[in-house]
């Protein structure tokens, strides 16, 4: 644990966000002056149009990532999920590629298609929950989540079998890649309106995931309204996932990973870890994008670089320490 | 002893886990003191962790009513209620390494708003707590890092921060060593010196019989017998409870219980 974490990531989130900006292709390869970028119009107008709309959308997918992932692993009491837990990434899958198929593809349909069917995954997982007749409420929703989630994969699988292999089974794949090439600040401004109220919900009632992270009757005898207060935080946190999911595609492991070394820095105490977490998420997508747009001369698709980091930082995590949950 | 004004008081209730399913607590009449320590003693699944869910509001009586300082759960805020009782739960561990005075915090819930976050006057309740249970020393440490014993303890202050009229505690004395169960039975016994209305299932009668006041007997669901525990533990109740010979002998005017072998 440090003592002074937030200073130093706060710092480090302002140092990487100026550093992505002067890095890329132009003026020059690598990182440019912040002069020459000024004193060329192009190079100005590629920054200000171009790259500053798509750090913006890398850091917010990675506070949104990683702020949903936390509220999904203390509301699941399991160290183990994240927002895709409750199908709400295999809806986005199946609603991207269902817009792919059949809907000729155009980008905000497929945007669209995303988010109302991450959301939908969302929905059904709690309302076949609610029909099943044993378990806890958790045990319940966790079975409902498998099921909703394997029934979207199915449908994506059956999608990708039926597309053209020719254009929309490769607009299919790529989309569930993830990237943010074709980022524009309309896309940005296009998420906030749901991106910043959930966030702002689950930062003002993080302390009460502490609280709700005990068992039900427990959270329940300190005057909490376990199921009403999850519901809240898990549409919130699932909202934000299928949002910023529609715009960048499947973007794996940073929902899992970044929470458990938020509580590697800050603690356990939700208190500190959420907002910890918020700033390490932003951080780590916004490197890995960068590492993605400059890497080779090709666009690396981000998800699979965000899969190649998170699992290396997640087995250093389990070798070198304890992971900060019971083992 | 001079009769109490009820705390608690439960009229002909009786409950089921589901509409088909066997009743689990049936027609049941009691009345908890004010101020004193009852124990709930019972084989296993006659319905004593059940019955302390019901007092806490967690569960709902399916025939009959529970009321808590003369108010039904059903008349009172979530917030309200919990004031008026709290739990320590049988174990729990955290699955988050939260330290022990976060933990502890968590037992002011109830004085928090849905977007308030404790302030110096909680942290204050809750290094009391922690003082009372003997634990502030360990106050940093992560709660998965503590003993059995210690862990026990810290669910303790939790409930003592939350300052509750009734404490409800689920077999609060398992699995643990003579010198933790001396340090719970004397937090317990200043508990009552304080007013406050203490209610515990537990498996051993002997711990019933230094520290309760008050015992219930429950078998399958029913009241086997209840009244002072003085009167109420003897070898013919207990065999009755357990169905197996049980001796009680008075020594230095203290009750022992033993199975008979």
């Amino acid at each position: 644990m440090l003592r002074k974490p937030f200073p130093l990531l706060v710092a480090i989130a302002l140092a990487v966000v100026i550093l992505s900006v002067l890095m890329g292709r132009y003026p020059v390869s690598g990182f440019s002056s912040p002069s020459a970028i000024l004193q060329d119009d192009l190079a100005r107008s590629l920054v200000l149009h171009l790259r500053l709309p798509r750090i913006a959308a890398a850091f917010l997918l990675g506070t949104v990532l990683a702020a949903a992932g936390f509220v999904f692993q203390m509301l699941f009491r399991n160290p183990l999920v994240d927002s895709g837990f409750l199908g709400v990434s295999q809806g986005a899958a199946f609603g991207a590629s269902l817009a792919i198929v059949f809907a000729a593809g155009s980008a905000w349909i497929v945007q669209l298609g995303a988010a109302v069917f991450g959301f939908l995954g969302l929905g059904l997982s709690y309302g076949l929950a609610r029909r099943i007749r044993f378990g806890g409420s958790i045990l319940r929703l966790v079975l409902a989540g498998i099921a909703v989630a394997s029934l979207f994969s199915a449908g994506t699988g059956l999608l990708k079998y039926i597309s053209d292999p020719q254009k929309q089974l490769p607009d299919i794949t790529f989309w569930m890649l993830g990237g943010l090439w074709n980022i524009t600040w309309v896309d940005v401004l296009q998420i906030l309106p749901v991106v910043l109220p959930s966030l702002v919900l689950i930062i003002v009632m993080r302390w009460r995931l502490n609280l709700l992270a005990l068992r039900e009757e427990t959270a329940f005898s300190l005057g909490a309204s376990p199921r009403r207060e999850r519901l809240v935080l898990l549409i919130a946190a699932a909202a934000a996932t299928a949002v910023v999911v529609s715009k960048a595609g499947q973007i794996s492991w940073v929902g899992l990973i970044i929470p458990h070394i938020a509580r590697r820095i800050v603690g356990s105490d939700a208190q500190r870890a959420l907002p910890a977490s918020l700033l390490v998420g932003g951080i780590f997508v916004l490197i890995c994008d960068d590492a993605a747009r400059t890497l080779l001369s090709g666009e690396i698709p981000l998800g699979v670089l965000t899969a190649l980091v998170g699992t290396a930082a997640f087995l250093a995590l389990l070798i070198k320490h304890r992971p900060g949950v019971k083992t | 002893m001079k009769a109490r004004s009820p705390i608690v008081r439960i009229d002909q209730m009786s409950f089921a886990y589901s509409a088909d399913g066997p009743e689990v607590l049936t027609d049941f009449n009691w009345e908890f003191p004010q101020g004193t320590v009852t124990a709930l003693l019972g084989p296993n699944g006659s319905g004593k962790t059940t019955l302390l869910n019901l007092v806490l509001g967690w569960l709902s009586p399916t025939a009959g009513c529970v009321r808590v300082n003369g108010r039904d759960r059903a008349e009172t805020t979530r917030r309200d209620w919990s004031r008026e009782v709290g739990l320590v739960p049988q174990e729990e561990p955290p699955v988050f390494e939260l330290g022990l005075l976060e933990y502890t915090l968590l037992g002011r819930a109830p004085y928090l708003g849905l977007l308030e976050r404790p302030g110096v006057k909680d942290r204050k309740a809750a290094e009391a707590a922690l003082e009372r249970t003997g634990l502030m020393k360990l106050w940093s440490r992560p709660v998965n890092a503590l003993s059995g014993g210690e862990r026990q303890l810290a669910a303790i202050a939790r409930v003592l921060a939350q300052d509750p009229s009734v404490l409800l505690l689920d077999e609060p004395m398992s699995h643990l060593d003579l010198g933790n169960t001396r340090r719970i039975l004397h937090i317990l016994k200043s508990l009552r010196r304080d007013g406050k209305s203490v209610i515990l299932t537990t498996h051993e009668p002997n711990i019933a019989a230094v520290l309760a006041d008050e015992a219930v007997l429950l078998k399958e669901g029913r009241i086997l017998a209840g009244g002072s525990a003085a009167s109420v533990l003897n070898a013919e109740n207990l065999s009755a409870t357990y169905g197996v010979e049980v001796d009680v002998r008075t020594i230095d005017n203290r009750l022992f219980i033993l199975p008979r072998l």
